[in-house]
């Protein structure tokens, strides 16, 4: 079953705390225009939304694959 | 030459297209007090070595770092061709620690060495530090495109401090520009300094741009080259240019007041096109992802926006501002110097001493487009 942005969230919570996961929301945010913690977060994002996120995130020096 | 004396910041700027007495006109602005912390953006027509040095020696126990640029402002004016430069003593800045990054023989290695050492020479973790007491000043060479993995990079190491600064220029050449600091120079790196600041501080970031209400989404793009190939699936060019309601022919001409751009929380954070590419791409100043929506901007009220930012940042350190240090987007200067309004850039500082460049990029949490982007110190309860 395809993650959503909760596991996600906790998959990025194993390794860092809720501030750092706080600042690295907004950075994702930036970088892909999805807000993935905040009030503008999607409730249901689509496959290619998620995919997306985790590509950046991945980018970014946090692949959270291996943890989903 | 003018120079500007606070209790605490100074700051100084010079015209000269001569560097020896450009040098002496800074010299002379930033006075003989000691500086914790000495900056200066130089036009790449200045032997921008010469100038380190020189402020080093007047300077022996201060972080000397600087730039080439696109022009260079102080409060008293902006131009090209000058110097600008400041400095803060240890009532502003009680410790500076600066190193270069050099990439010529990779990005992750140098990146990763130069960090390393920041860390050795602070002594700390820099995630450790306190992001009410510390910040990060980033000089980023301008012709490269690293900017972006190097925002990524300092915020995966030092997530809870606030890095802000520039791209460095060359009058408009596109072709090679130089950080220095630590006493060396680059043309290909960056130079970081991390500030244990003894005052109050807080970061601006202005952009005058609104959303027009359409959104197109970047559908191919070269994220390495950033180039967009395709927006809503058709041609980049042509899609854009039926959104900004321009022949595509004449698209680049409209690019400075329609640039792409986020919103977040009601925000606008600039993606700004560089140049059309043959094959109906367009290269922009940043990466852009695909999959991404943007918004088409427009522009608003540049004079008025930075007003209001910096007084916000007066008013956030509770009326007592004593300097900034400012990284200003080209694209805004080549919008004064059309609009005619480069002189009231500088008096919507509204007197506070600052020292600042007109920038290939500006970075803030990432790498952002037609931005002013700085720091502004506050005063010691004392002063």
């Amino acid at each position: 079953m395809a993650p959503k942005l909760p596991d996600i969230i906790a998959a990025l919570q194993q390794d860092m705390g809720p501030a750092e996961v706080h600042a690295l929301a907004l950075r994702v945010r930036l970088n892909t225009g999805v807000d993935i913690l905040g009030a503008d977060a999607p409730a249901s994002p689509d496959t290619e939304t998620l995919e997306r996120v985790m590509g950046a995130l991945a980018a970014m020096g946090h692949d959270v694959s291996p943890a989903l | 030459m003018s120079g500007t004396t606070t209790a605490a910041f100074r700051s100084a700027r010079s015209a000269a297209p001569d560097t020896e007495h450009a040098i002496d006109e800074v010299l002379d602005g930033l006075g003989d007090s000691p500086g914790e912390l000495v900056v200066f953006f130089a036009s790449p027509a200045h032997d921008g070595p010469r100038v380190a040095a020189a402020l080093q020696a007047r300077h022996p126990d201060a972080s000397v770092i600087g730039c080439t640029d696109a022009g260079e402002f102080t409060e008293s004016g902006t131009g090209t061709l000058g110097i600008s430069a400041a400095a803060l003593p240890t009532e502003i800045i009680t410790r500076a620690e600066s190193v270069l990054a050099d990439f010529s023989g990779g990005f992750e290695v140098g990146l990763a060495r130069a960090l390393m050492q920041l860390e050795v020479q602070w002594g700390w973790p820099l995630r450790q530090l306190d992001p009410s007491r510390h910040v990060g000043l980033a000089l980023m060479d301008g012709t490269h495109g690293c900017e972006e993995r190097v925002n990524e990079l300092l915020g995966n190491l030092a997530p809870f401090l606030t890095f802000v600064g520039g791209s460095a220029g060359d009058d408009l050449a596109f072709s090679e520009t130089t950080v220095l600091g630590a006493g060396q120079a680059t043309t290909h790196g960056a130079v970081l300094t991390l500030l244990e600041v003894a005052v109050p501080f807080t970061v601006v970031k202005s952009c005058a741009f609104e959303p027009i209400g359409t959104t197109l989404r970047v559908t191919r793009a070269d994220v390495g080259e950033r180039i967009v190939w395709e927006l809503d699936g058709r041609p980049a060019v042509e899609r854009y240019a039926e959104a900004v309601g321009v022949d595509p022919d004449d698209l680049a001409d409209a690019f400075m007041v329609s640039p792409l751009g986020l919103m977040i929380d009601g925000e606008p954070w600039i993606r700004s096109p560089q140049q059309l590419v043959e094959g109906g791409g367009i290269k922009f100043y940043c990466e852009v992802l695909e999959g991404v929506d943007m918004e088409v901007m427009h522009s608003t009220d540049l004079i008025g926006e930075t007003e209001r930012a910096i007084d916000g940042a007066r008013e956030r350190l509770g009326g007592q501002a004593s300097g900034a240090l400012l990284f200003n987007c080209i694209l805004r200067r080549l919008q004064m110097d059309a609009e005619g309004t480069a002189d009231a850039f500088t008096a919507a500082f509204g007197g506070l001493p600052v020292c600042g460049f007109h920038t290939y990029g500006e970075s803030y949490i990432g790498h952002i487009n037609q931005t002013l982007t700085g720091v502004v110190f506050g005063r010691s309860a004392s002063s």
